[in-house]
């Protein structure tokens, strides 16, 4: 098959998994806690700038990953004691609180690390014979660990207890407290989740993106766009999400060019707010 | 950005009645500000632009496409042999008018090109389609207009798509900071053509290095064309308001042609509101650049009336 066609066709697949897996936090704490976390880009950002860290220190690049927990972790366990906390299902207060919360999180970026790009070199480098095409490892491996990531979670949210539990408290939480269940260190729990979930979306994209305490606003739009499309409060809304919008941009941006793909995002986005704005998975 | 910039234009203008702008910015928010200023008070263009800036009392001391293009494209074409060409840039007017200057060049020397492609300007763009279209096109030599983020990320995905073993890169505006984004694993086959590096040949660039290092200590910011831009910029602003005894428009316009003041890689000469510059070739070395030609006096190629 042609070579053109395998590579873009991986392209699109790369696009809609590393999607779906920086969209997954913003899915938590949108879908299941009624939560609009504009700072969600910056937790992004955070696991980057935690990646370029790692690898300043010469340490191994996954010594990132717990790195990345413990800073995303304190960090959202924080901000949703102070900020979140007495802002539950109310999502416009939450848009607004975690907007302050975001331009604040770029100001002490900027204040530690400066305005300059920072690039990390890529733990696996090269490129490798793919399908009959060549493609660069890292890439792939991005897809296998999405792939992965995402299947599991899924599966844990479905068949673990805590999962059940969550699952209660989003559908009736003053029941759910009354069936002795913790609602509050739960929802503080799946909010930290949600925050860790994006700064390990950081931590995979870094060595492929310029690492800069702006670069979380690349992040906030596509994702929004992607829980619109797809639909609050589910996995298979998120997945339908992703693959809609990262797909229609890979492969319109493959088929025509990039400001085409930008464009069909656009309009996409916005039939659906105007048409369906459940999104395609619309919650019961 | 262009909408903050006219707005801070007019509340200087207005309120606090500055005498002259500075400017180093992309050229649509040098558009925006030249309607903005009308002329008012005089407006100094500094970094690199696409040519053609005649508006009143208006003057450029930016690298013209005269200047960047031709020896660097003449050089990568005759040289290394480059004869088919792939453009990139960000969409707005310098990559265009810089692709329409280019293709000229590329089909007078004998060139084509390739393909002529435009990401937009201020989206956050992923490259992997792009990148893989250039692998399919197999073109000698890559064009790239892009800017900032735009142009560290094209430069990472086109090396880790393995394309920079066999496709050379001239990338018009790759200064340090840049670089430094690029990264080292990235900028193999990387060429940048400036009238300033920080490791610039000239004795006069060595000296500004030097001075800058002792009056700023070794944690200052990183030098390189944006930047040193604005050292020249003031000193243009010195030599114009000195020779024109104030800064009215008209004196200004006249006092303008044949003023010399220093710059960061040495003294320039004003005529027809822009400046002849030396120019450096270099080649990416890890993240620092490498100056592998010197191309002295090229001449603007803009003359505007004064």
């Amino acid at each position: 098959m042609d070579p053109l066609i395998v590579t873009q066709a991986i392209n699109v697949l790369y696009a809609v998994s590393t999607l779906a897996v920086l969209a997954l936090g913003l899915a938590v704490i949108f879908g299941l806690l009624g939560v609009l976390n504009i700072a969600h880009g910056e937790f992004i950002m955070i696991g980057a700038y935690c990646a370029y860290i790692t690898q300043s220190n010469g340490w191994p690049y996954l010594a990132a990953l717990p790195l990345t927990l413990v800073v995303c972790g304190a960090l959202g366990a924080a901000v949703e004691w102070t900020m979140i906390r007495p802002l539950y299902r109310r999502p416009f207060d939450t848009l607004v609180a975690t907007w302050g919360l975001s331009l604040l999180l770029r100001k002490i970026a900027e204040a530690i690390f400066g305005l300059g790009f920072r690039s990390l070199a890529i733990p696996v480098p090269g490129t490798v014979q793919f399908l009959g095409t060549e493609y660069p490892i890292y890439r792939l491996i991005l897809i296998g660990v999405s792939a992965v990531v995402v299947t599991g979670l899924v599966l844990w949210y479905g068949n673990s207890r805590t999962g059940n539990k969550i699952r209660a408290m989003v559908s009736n939480p003053e029941l759910a407290q009354a069936q002795g269940i913790s609602v509050r260190r739960l929802a503080a729990g799946t909010f930290i989740a949600g925050t860790c979930l994006a700064g390990f979306g950081g931590v995979m994209v870094a060595p492929l993106v310029p690492v800069q305490p702006f670069m979380g606003l690349d992040y906030v739009l596509r994702t929004f766009f992607v829980l619109i499309v797809g639909g609050l409060g589910s996995v298979p809304g998120l997945l339908s999400g992703a693959a809609v919008i990262g797909g229609f941009d890979s492969i319109v941006s493959a088929a025509t060019n990039a400001t085409n793909g930008y464009f069909a995002v656009l309009v996409l986005s916005i039939l659906f707010l105007w048409l369906r704005p459940r999104g395609i998975v619309a919650r019961g | 950005m262009r909408a903050e910039s006219t707005k801070s234009a007019v509340r200087l203008m207005l309120e606090e009645n500055v005498d002259l702008f500075i400017g180093s910015h992309d050229s649509a928010t040098r558009e925006a500000l030249v309607a903005t200023i009308k002329g008012k008070v005089p407006y100094i263009y500094t970094p690199v632009y696409e040519g053609g800036e005649c508006a009143f009392n208006t003057y450029v001391t930016a690298d013209t496409p005269e200047q960047q293009i031709r020896p660097s494209l003449t050089w990568m074409m005759k040289d290394k042999g480059a004869k088919s060409i792939f453009m990139i840039g960000d969409d707005y007017v310098w990559p265009r008018k810089c692709n329409e200057y280019a293709k000229n060049l590329i089909s007078s020397n004998g060139g084509k090109v390739a393909a002529e492609e435009y990401v937009p300007f201020g989206a956050p763009n992923k490259f992997e389609e792009i990148v893989t279209r250039i692998k399919s096109a197999k073109p000698d030599a890559v064009l790239i207009t892009l800017v900032g983020a735009d142009n560290v990320n094209f430069n990472r995905t086109f090396a880790g798509f393995g394309l920079d073993k066999d496709i050379a890169r001239l990338s018009l505006l790759l200064e340090e900071n840049t670089l430094h984004g690029v990264g080292a694993d990235s900028s193999k086959n990387l060429y940048s053509c400036m009238s300033y590096y920080e490791n610039a040949p000239s004795a006069a660039a060595k000296k500004f290095k030097a001075d800058y290092v002792a009056k700023f200590g070794d944690k200052a910011p990183q030098l390189g064309r944006i930047g040193a831009d604005c050292y020249e910029g003031v000193y243009c602003a010195k030599a114009l308001v000195s020779k024109a005894g104030g800064t009215d428009a008209k004196k200004c316009m006249a006092a303008s042609e044949g003023i010399t003041f220093p710059t960061a890689s040495g003294d320039v000469t004003m005529h027809g509101r822009h400046v002849d510059k030396t120019m450096f070739l270099a080649d990416c070395n890890g993240t620092e650049f490498n100056i592998i030609k010197t191309f002295a006096d090229i001449k603007s190629g803009d003359e505007c009336k004064t």
